[in-house]
């Protein structure tokens, strides 16, 4: 069996390829230009919708936020941050530190033989405490008593070494039985913040340790000094310890 | 049509049989192409209808976020402080939770000794648990009673460093105690 083969001319084959080649042509190069389209287009939505994800979660923890901070009450975080200021003061409180030493020592018929600030330790940025050395003579019970009442001051202090002596070989009669004690404590302060929370930075939270922590410091003593008396050097101890 | 043309066309290689091959394979390949057009459109249309959805969603979430941002920003001051509180809370437990009760610690360890005992000196550091201690008594009765105290289950270890008898008779010690 063979096939009858029709002769085709030159010119038949030329128009025919160029009908079939125009449109392929033509499609392929349409379909280059759509698709061309769709790849940036899909990495497009791609980009959009992790944005949108991203909103949404910062929408989300915005509105948990704008709704804790509807339901805190103004006067409680005024309060309380007043207490938590007086206990970590945002400057090194120098003079403070000075009147509420002074006071205790004369609270307790102490006398106050020295009182050094560590200068060359005063911390310029960091939030490094201030040292201090006291040194107090008087007897044992008294001084046990102002050392119960440094512990439980503001601004907070830590006592870092007691150095007890006993006044054996004083002359002096009223010295028997009384004690020179060398005091190393630390007073605590804490610079303000550089960066005090961004709008879409989620509120912090306070927990049971902290909670604890401020209803323990709002115990202790504190006191203020009066303004207005700087001229005789200083204000005066308005209170120390709670009545 | 000049008779040179003719005559390059019939020195062609191909035979019409080749070309009719190519001819339907080519149709196939129109239609394989319109197949992938239509597809493309389709993609086209839908890629661009996500686009507007999304584009649409994001605007609202935008709006809300200002809206937010402008309810935060009326209740700024006590967000302040109630960062500042918290930061202040954290610091507090951290100075709370460093410090070293070493005043109960030795008002512990020295009323444990008798009036007649005489603590003449005594030294604490926070973080040592060791109390240094320098004792002394006139009489041997208090010595006794020295020696008894140091058994005290209070303390968990006492170590004797230095131990004398003086001019006047009386008896000093220097001792290292720790407090369970």
């Amino acid at each position: 069996m063979t096939k009858e083969v029709q002769p085709i001319s030159a010119k038949q084959e030329s128009v025919k390829l160029q009908t079939i080649y125009l449109p392929i042509l033509l499609s392929a190069l349409l379909t280059l230009v759509i698709f061309a389209g769709i790849v940036p287009g899909l990495s497009k939505i791609s980009e959009t919708r992790s944005l949108l994800v991203q909103r949404r979660q910062t929408n989300s923890a915005l509105a948990a936020k704008t709704n804790l901070l509807a339901n805190i009450d103004d006067v409680e975080v005024s309060d309380r941050l007043q207490t938590a200021l007086q206990a970590l003061p945002m400057a090194p409180p120098f003079q403070k530190s000075l009147f509420a030493l002074t006071y205790l020592a004369d609270k307790h018929s102490l006398n106050l033989e020295e009182l050094e600030f560590m200068v060359q330790n005063v911390p310029s940025q960091k939030n490094l405490p201030i040292q201090v050395k006291l040194i107090v003579a008087g007897p044992l019970p008294e001084l046990y008593s102002l050392f119960g009442d440094l512990e439980q001051a503001m601004p907070l202090v830590s006592l870092k070494s007691i150095d007890l002596s006993a006044k054996l070989g004083s002359p002096d009669e009223s010295d028997k039985n009384k004690y020179s004690a060398e005091i190393n404590i630390d007073i605590n302060f804490m610079f303000p913040p550089k960066d005090i929370g961004r709008p879409s930075s989620s509120l912090p939270v306070i927990t049971s340790d902290q909670e604890k922590a401020l209803k323990t410091v709002q115990g202790f003593g504190t006191f203020t000094i009066k303004p207005g008396d700087s001229s005789s050097g200083g204000g005066t101890i308005e209170k120390l310890f709670p009545d | 049509m000049s008779e040179e043309n003719q005559l390059s066309v019939n020195l062609l290689p191909t035979s019409a049989v080749v070309i009719r091959r190519k001819l339907s394979s080519f149709g196939l390949i129109r239609k394989v192409l319109v197949a992938v057009i239509i597809l493309a459109c389709l993609m086209g249309v839908a890629v661009w209808s996500s686009a507007v959805v999304i584009s649409r969603q994001l605007k609202v979430e935008e709006e809300k976020f200002k809206l937010l941002q402008d309810k935060i920003a009326q209740t700024s001051k006590k967000e302040q402080q109630f960062f500042l509180l918290s930061q202040r809370l954290s610091q507090i437990v951290s100075v709370l939770n460093s410090r070293d009760p070493i005043e109960t610690k030795l008002e512990t360890a020295t009323k444990e000794f008798p009036a007649e005992i005489t603590i003449s000196s005594a030294k604490i550091n926070s973080g040592s648990q060791t109390i240094g201690l320098s004792l002394s008594t006139p009489t041997f009765a208090g010595l006794n009673k020295m020696l008894s105290v140091l058994n005290n289950p209070e303390f968990s270890f006492v170590q004797i460093s230095n131990f004398s008898r003086g001019d006047d008779g009386s008896y000093s010690a220097l001792l290292e105690i720790n407090l369970k």
